[in-house]
């Protein structure tokens, strides 16, 4: 089980996200606002964040970019739907993108990449 | 467990579809009020908000037509929004309220599937079976090759594959035969060639002599080492693109991505003039499900620029339109002349019969309404098919079935128009002294040595270009996915191959040479600029001594 942070501020892909997350085994919280982003990735210690890259208060690079200056190590699969934000995430120190739109099951096998595979039958 | 992670997703699907559906009222609303009034910019981003948002989670439905539109649909608003109060913007209005339409149809059709059970549950007698949905994403086959192989271009190498969209499998050691490579049908093969490469093109060879579709899927080779020997047998054994493994794997993937998009079938688009929202909207979902791809019109007034947009290939006018009826729509269509022998069906009711008559001297078919969607799919698809055969019969050449000289200059032009097209090469070939093969060996000789080369050129070239005649014995061809060096190597093997043949005469048996010249097409060329440069360099290759392919020098 990894734990995760969704920041994304459509509610309902953030729940939907969350909510399959949960569902193949990680624990996950969620949140709408860079602001309050960057106070919970310092505050816990995710193993896995999950990173819009357009935030109502805020643009998702420069939350990655803040937080890897300041040495936050947690991974960060980085949500764009812009192409030329891809190869700028990867370089502020993303560990992996994917673009909107995406499906479930590719996010789940990205996510399951990155935190070392929990397995899709992890029983409940 | 996989069924209740299923089933979840499913109840994720349906909160979806019902959250969408009311945003879409909103976006109407909203598109309404501009309508009227100047744009807030309140509104405005309320609605790039609701279509960034609609964008973003469809893809997790794998509502892919969707998420298209809604994308589409942010750019135009975003395009509103850059244009603030300033007078103009009816063009944006009218997008957006046509992709509304589609949005609206392409979550109704959803909602629809999703209450029959989804994907895969029996279908309803009275609806016309489905076309299977084009597959949303390629499979790709690495042969030789896995992810944990300790080579270093290996994991790159399935990142980037994954990365772009494709689902990619692998195949290794005793596993490779020619029989497991052909168990799935895959969309494209990846063979990482062992030091000694030939059991790599045997296997592309078998693929190639399938008597399936799958003869002509691309394939791809990727070898250790940098070979000239084995590039020529690579192409000659039927790769599409050779590399090294130190290439960079996104060069790679490209190549396979543009290889990918030439070999699917051609959707065709259908324009649907229907004034009644609801008929347009369940027209506009069947005409989807069936694999077409169509534009839905409800308000005729903005026909012209529906048709600009749309470029259809078939269109579908209702007759009664209130103000104006679909008749004299087709009169506009084919004052076009692109238009003048599209197919057009009209869809009329029962007590409208006795148009007909003055229907037939624009329209091709009617159907009358409601008609069952099984009857109007079968008539667009035999149109279509009609319309496909006359149009492909105008633009091709009687005996060699190579492009005629105007069909091939109209495609020249679409291909440099294109900014998004790679490097083009033209290769423009003509078989030496033909003037007196005809002359010493008559006519027919002549003929059956032009249709020769044609044949030449259609296997070597195969899909790499498109080839027109563009006079008695001068074939030029269009090359956009090869290197410089790849096409060269090709045009080479053609020439060799066709100075092989043999051809019987009253005078004993004959053979030919053919010369050839290529030139890039250059930023600052235009299609006539390009064309000349190309003949110069096919007159360079007469001059010294015919019987060669010689290319441009770089200046």
């Amino acid at each position: 089980m990894s734990k995760i942070l969704v920041v994304e501020d459509d509610e309902f892909l953030a729940e939907t996200i969350a909510d399959c997350l949960i569902f193949t085994g990680h624990s996950a919280d969620r949140i709408g606002t860079g602001t309050e982003a960057c106070q919970m990735i310092r505050a816990n210690n995710y193993d896995l964040i999950l990173l819009d890259s357009m935030l109502p208060d805020m643009n998702g690079l420069d939350i990655l970019k803040g937080y890897r200056e300041d040495k936050g190590t947690s991974k960060v699969l980085f949500l764009t739907g812009a192409k030329k934000n891809e190869e700028a995430a990867m370089e502020l120190g993303a560990d992996y993108f994917l673009s909107k739109p995406f499906e479930i099951d590719e996010l789940l096998s990205v996510v399951n990449r990155l935190t070392g595979g929990a397995t899709a039958n992890a029983s409940t | 467990m996989q069924s209740r992670q299923q089933a979840m997703v499913d109840g994720k699907k349906s909160k979806f579809i019902e959250l969408t559906q009311s945003r879409l009222n909103e976006a109407t609303n909203i598109v309404e009020t501009i309508n009227q009034a100047a744009p807030s910019m309140d509104q405005v981003n309320i609605l790039i908000k609701h279509f960034h948002q609609m964008a973003g989670a469809g893809g997790l439905f794998r509502l892919v037509d969707f998420c298209q539109h809604a994308l589409e649909a942010e750019e135009v608003a975003l395009a509103l929004a850059k244009k603030k109060a300033t007078p103009g913007y009816s063009e944006e209005i009218n997008k957006l309220k046509m992709i509304i339409l589609k949005l609206s149809a392409t979550i109704d059709n959803a909602a629809m599937l999703t209450t029959m059970g989804g994907e895969g549950s029996i279908t309803p007698a009275d609806q016309a079976p489905r076309p299977a949905a084009p597959p949303m994403q390629s499979r790709v086959l690495v042969v030789g090759l896995s992810r944990s192989d300790n080579r270093s271009f290996a994991a790159p190498l399935f990142d980037t594959i994954e990365k772009s969209d494709f689902l990619v499998d692998e195949m290794e050691g005793k596993d490779v035969t020619p029989q497991n490579l052909l168990k799935i049908k895959y969309d494209a093969f990846v063979i990482v060639c062992p030091d000694n490469p030939q059991p790599a093109f045997e296997l592309a060879r078998n693929i190639r002599s399938q008597r399936t579709s799958m003869a002509t899927v691309p394939i791809i080779f990727i070898s250790a080492k940098s070979n000239f020997k084995d590039k020529v047998q690579a192409i000659r054994g039927g790769g599409d693109g050779v590399f090294n493994s130190t290439d960079d794997p996104k060069v790679i993937v490209n190549r396979l991505k543009k290889l990918l998009e030439k070999n699917k079938p051609k959707r065709h688009r259908v324009l649907i003039v229907e004034d009644d929202p609801i008929q347009a909207s369940g027209l506009y979902s069947f005409l989807d499900a069936a694999g077409f791809i169509p534009f839905a019109l409800t308000d005729a007034s903005q026909f012209e620029d529906a048709l600009v947009e749309a470029q259809p290939d078939i269109l579908i006018l209702d007759v009664n339109l209130g103000d104006v009826t679909g008749f004299e729509l087709a009169t506009i269509v084919r004052q076009q002349e692109k238009y003048n022998t599209t197919p057009i069906i009209f869809l009329t009711t029962e007590n409208q019969l006795q148009f007909h008559v003055e229907g037939a001297k624009h329209g091709d078919d009617y159907l009358i309404k409601p008609a069952p969607p099984q009857l109007l799919v079968a008539t667009i698809a035999g149109r279509l098919e009609r319309y496909q055969t006359l149009k492909d019969m105008i633009g091709r050449d009687g005996l060699t079935g190579a492009l005629t000289h105007a069909e091939f200059m109209n495609t020249a032009k679409r291909m440099t128009e294109n900014e998004r097209a790679g490097v083009l090469y033209m290769l423009m070939l003509d078989i030496d002294n033909f003037g007196a093969i005809n002359e010493n060996y008559g006519y027919g000789t002549g003929e059956r040595v032009v249709n020769e080369l044609s044949n030449v050129i259609k296997e070597t070239i195969r899909s790499y270009g498109i080839t027109g005649r563009i006079a008695g014995d001068k074939f030029a061809i269009l090359v956009d996915s090869l290197t410089e060096y790849e096409l060269v190597q090709i045009a080479n093997l053609l020439k060799e191959e066709f100075e092989r043949r043999q051809f019987e005469t009253p005078m004993g048996m004959i053979s030919a040479t053919v010369s050839g010249g290529i030139a890039e097409f250059q930023q600052d060329m235009n299609l006539n600029t390009w064309f000349a440069a190309t003949r110069q360099v096919l007159q360079t290759a007469k001059n010294r001594g015919k019987s060669m392919i010689l290319k441009k020098e770089k200046s």
